[in-house]
Formats: structure tokens, C-alpha cells, sequence
């Protein structure tokens, strides 16, 4: 029995829509809504990091007995995702549109960081708490992963089989060589981010590896 | 001021700032009319840690203000140990709250110094100058490509152990002093009670920090020297850099690095503190009073 863990992205409606693509999966289906997402409370202290959707898929794993798990990490959080196929955790590695990117080097990345940060002082709703049940405004603030040199490394060091499936609203502007770095990949592109297309290609890959 | 043993005092007034979405400790110093200067204490330490500092500043006419970092002492939580921008945007925030229409000064230490120039870096308009206390960021040899395996493995497993058990209680404060005392080795033993005293809370079975389990917790992400040094870039403020000059926890930094490091700064200076480990302040707070009094002249900034 395989179980499945999807980390949905950040500002995305939830976990829902995923859940219900994947009903047909023959183990478990983990597809929380992430904080600020959905009426899930925001993160404590109300900064969102590429750690949160981890801590919460740690704690609904440690609340069940762990079987076989395949992680799917959704736009921001495949970085999540691969935490857990390097630590040891998962099986399998799906990643849709989740391998990082646009690429930026250290001044870039500098910038679009300082950017972030003005732009969360700037927005008074993104710094009082958000009304309970509504979305985060400030899920939708945060900037994704740019260094390609850290992105390759990781993909080097993923020792479990991986989906890439990308869609035209992937942030990553050189797929092929990225997904050559993994060690055992499978790559996947479709014309939409369709939670039942996804579904569809992640039951095919899995059911035949 | 009411002395604590024969070398500390109480601070005149402790408060609470509401800003970015959580709670700050704040312990006041001296008028709260006159010019606020924010104090930044470094990991693992809180607000408590300027009692010999602060009120030397005060008297120079000053509103010093030694905050609580988010996650440590009395403020407000974490959900992870990620929290360089969370941290760096309360400072701006407090900036503001400080004085709406004026640009302020801060002092930080270690972690403490490091946050002032990221956020400094954000928001210049908010800063008038800067003092940084050993704070200049780990060494370029720390900065080592480490196994992702193993850093994620070891990631997961500490989330794992703090979300699932308390953190375990020490038997007693002089235990927890010793502890402190065996990493931070300068340290004098009144400053080591000082410190536990103040940052540590009594739970069943005995003591425990008061710094959030959740700070020592974050995953693998791409952070690099390139990275600090273009911020420090940005820091347009002046700024006074106090490194010391004795062998210590955390002082890997060497004089050349320390230089190359300042002179990113718009406005950088750069001075080595004698006889002082990594507390600079609390070796030497005459010299650093001195030399920041000094500095404040130079810039014109002085109350």
C-alpha cells in the first residue's frame, strides 16, 4: 500500500481540489490545506517559509501509521516535497511545476528578497493578522527558490524515483537540464495544471515503475 | 534603577509592541521623550542581556529600548526557525513605531547585528545609523556544501522531536549556567546567572529555556556568503562595526574578512575590540560605549 502526500501551492485554494483528483488512489490521500490557506490559521508569527507545508505533513504523518509514501510538491512547496524524498521519507518524488526557478544569481535574489520584505511593510494587510477563515494574503508574498546551483545539487541527491510534470505555468526556465541531474526521472509536460490530469500521469507512472 | 546583586539593574519600564504580526518584549531604558535607539540581541539570548549596557546608554540621553527577538525571551512564537525575514521586517515595523516621521539608530549583536543591516538594507529611510557587535555573519569557510541527505535526514528528524515532545527540563539553573558557560567560555559567571536568570522559565521537573524549540528548526535552503555580501551592499546608513579581538565562540571572522565585509557598506567603520570575545559589550562595555559615543559625534547623531 502506497500513500500519498500533496503539498498544494502557495496561494492556491487548498488541498481540496487534489484530494478529490486523486480519489481513486489505492492508499491514504494527505492533501491538508497549508497555513493561511483555506481556513487553516496562518503560520505562527505570520511569516510563511518554505518550511511550513513540512512541519504540517510531519505532523499528520506522525499521527498515522506510516506506510510507503509518494510526496507531491505543487509550485512553491516541490522544494518541500524534496525535503522529504533527502530525508528519507518518501518513496517517490512528484514535483509539478515545483523545480524552482526563474534562475538568479546571489545580487538578484538579494533584491528580490529586500523587494518581498518592503512589499510585506507596505501592504498593511499583509502585516495584521488575516480575518479568521480568509486566505492569507501574505501566502501569496513569497518569493520561490532561484538558486540553480542549490536546485542542481539537490536534484543530484534525490535517491528515489521522480515525476516532473510541467505545465506552461512553470517557473523553471530549463527543465530538460535540471530533470538530467536527477537520478532516475521521469519527465512529464502537459498543457494545463490540471489536478485530474496529474492524477491521471502520477497513478500511470506509479502502478508501472 | 534598582540594582540586581551589585552589577545589574532593572530596567525602568518592560512593554509589549504589537508589530508584523506578533508581540515583541520590549524592556525600556532613561526618558521616553528623548531619541530611541533599538537594542538586537543575538541567538539564543534576550533582551535582559543589555541590563549592564543599556542603562549606560540611557544615561548619554538616550531611550533604549532592548526587544525580546520573536521566538526569544517573552515574545511571541515561531512556527519554524526560519525566521530571518520575519525578524528583520518586526525591526522595521518597530522602526516606525519608535518614530513615525524620524529615522533611528539600532545596536545589535551576533544574530542581532546581522538582522539590523538586513533590515536597514529594506527599509533605509527607517534607519539613521547602525552599530553592529560582532555580528558580521559566519565565516566564509562556514559555508561548506554539507550532504543534502544528511541535512535533510537530520532536519526532519529535529521537527519531528520537537512538534512531538516537550523540550526536557534542566534540574536546575546552575546547571543550565554551566552549560551556557562551557560555549560562551569568557562569559563571567555573574553574566551566565544573569542570563539564565531572565531566560529560563520553571516547568514541571525543573528548568527550560525560554528561546522557542521551533528557532533550531528550518530545512536545507541555498543561503551563501554572495548573498550576505550583496546585501550589505544596500546598507546605506552609518555604520559602526565592533569585532573582537580575542578567541571566542563565534569570532571566526579574521581582520581582512571583517574589512572586506565593512567596506560593502555606503558608510563603514571598522574597529577591533581589545581584550573581548564575542559579548563585546559585556567584556568591554566602557570601550564600546566610548567608541560608539564616538561614532554618534562623528555622524552628528548624538542627542
Amino acid at each position: 500500500m502506497t500513500d500519498l502526500l500533496i503539498l498544494h501551492d502557495l496561494g492556491a485554494p487548498g488541498g481540496g481540489e487534489w484530494a478529490t483528483a486523486f480519489a481513486g488512489w489505492s492508499g491514504r490521500v494527505l492533501a491538508p490545506d497549508l497555513p493561511g490557506h483555506n481556513g487553516t490559521p496562518p503560520p505562527v508569527g505570520g511569516q510563511h517559509t518554505a518550511g511550513d507545508a513540512v512541519f504540517i505533513a510531519l505532523d499528520l504523518l506522525r499521527a498515522s501509521v506510516p506506510n510507503e509514501l509518494v510526496v507531491v510538491g505543487v509550485g512553491h512547496n516541490g522544494t518541500a516535497a524534496q525535503v522529504f524524498a533527502l530525508g528519507g521519507r518518501a518513496a517517490g518524488l512528484v514535483l509539478v511545476d515545483g523545480l524552482g526557478g526563474p534562475w538568479l544569481g546571489p545580487v538578484e535574489i538579494d533584491a528580490q528578497q529586500r523587494e518581498m520584505r518592503r512589499r510585506i511593510l507596505t501592504t498593511p494587510a499583509a502585516i495584521a493578522m488575516p480575518a479568521p477563515g480568509a486566505d492569507d494574503l501574505r501566502a501569496t508574498m513569497v518569493v520561490g527558490a532561484a538558486d540553480r546551483g542549490f536546485a542542481v545539487r539537490q536534484a543530484q541527491a534525490v535517491p528515489v524515483p521522480v515525476l516532473v510534470i510541467e505545465t506552461p505555468s512553470s517557473p523553471t526556465p530549463d527543465t530538460d537540464s535540471i530533470v538530467d541531474h536527477f537520478a532516475d526521472a521521469t519527465l512529464s509536460r502537459i498543457d494545463a495544471r490540471d489536478p485530474a490530469r496529474v492524477a491521471g500521469l502520477v497513478q500511470s507512472w506509479w502502478v508501472n515503475r | 534603577m534598582t540594582a540586581v546583586g551589585d552589577e545589574f539593574a532593572t530596567p525602568d519600564r518592560a512593554t509589549f509592541f504589537e508589530v508584523n504580526r506578533t508581540r515583541l518584549r520590549a524592556w525600556c531604558w532613561g526618558d521616553p521623550m528623548a531619541t530611541p535607539v533599538v537594542l538586537v540581541h543575538g541567538a539564543y539570548d534576550h533582551g535582559r542581556t543589555w541590563d549592564d549596557f543599556a542603562p549606560r546608554l540611557a544615561q548619554r540621553g538616550f531611550h533604549v529600548v532592548a526587544i525580546d527577538v520573536r521566538g526569544h525571551g517573552d515574545s511571541g512564537r515561531l512556527s519554524s526557525g526560519m525566521i530571518w525575514n520575519a525578524s528583520t521586517i518586526d525591526l522595521c515595523e518597530l522602526a516606525r513605531v519608535l518614530a513615525p516621521d524620524t529615522p533611528i539608530g539600532m545596536i545589535g549583536h551576533s544574530m542581532g547585528g546581522g538582522q539590523i543591516l538586513t533590515a536597514a538594507a529594506t527599509m533605509p529611510e527607517r534607519f539613521a545609523w547602525l552599530v553592529n557587535l560582532d555580528g558580521l555573519g559566519p565565516p566564509a569557510e562556514g559555508f561548506v556544501e554539507e550532504d543534502l541527505v544528511e541535512v535533510a535526514t537530520r532536519s526532519l528528524d529535529e521537527i519531528d522531536k520537537f512538534r512531538s515532545s516537550p523540550p526536557r527540563p534542566w534540574a536546575s539553573r546552575e546547571l543550565l549556567a554551566e552549560r551556557r558557560g562551557a560555549i560562551n567560555i569568557r562569559l563571567p559567571r555573574s553574566f551566565l546567572a544573569h542570563l539564565v536568570e531572565f531566560g529560563t522559565r520553571e516547568v514541571e521537573g525543573g528548568f527550560v529555556w525560554k528561546w522557542d524549540p521551533a528557532f533550531r528548526t528550518g530545512i536545507p535552503d541555498g543561503f551563501s556568503l554572495e548573498l550576505i555580501l550583496a546585501q550589505y551592499h544596500h546598507v546605506a546608513a552609518p555604520t559602526l562595526a565592533l569585532v573582537s579581538s580575542e578567541e571566542d565562540a563565534w569570532t571566526e571572522v579574521d581582520d581582512e574578512e571583517a574589512e572586506r565585509r565593512v567596506a560593502m557598506f555606503a558608510d563603514g567603520r571598522l574597529e577591533s575590540v581589545p581584550g573581548a570575545g564575542h559579548y563585546v559589550h559585556v567584556e568591554q562595555p566602557d570601550f564600546v560605549l566610548d567608541r560608539i559615543i564616538r561614532f554618534l559625534d562623528e555622524i552628528g547623531a548624538r542627542p
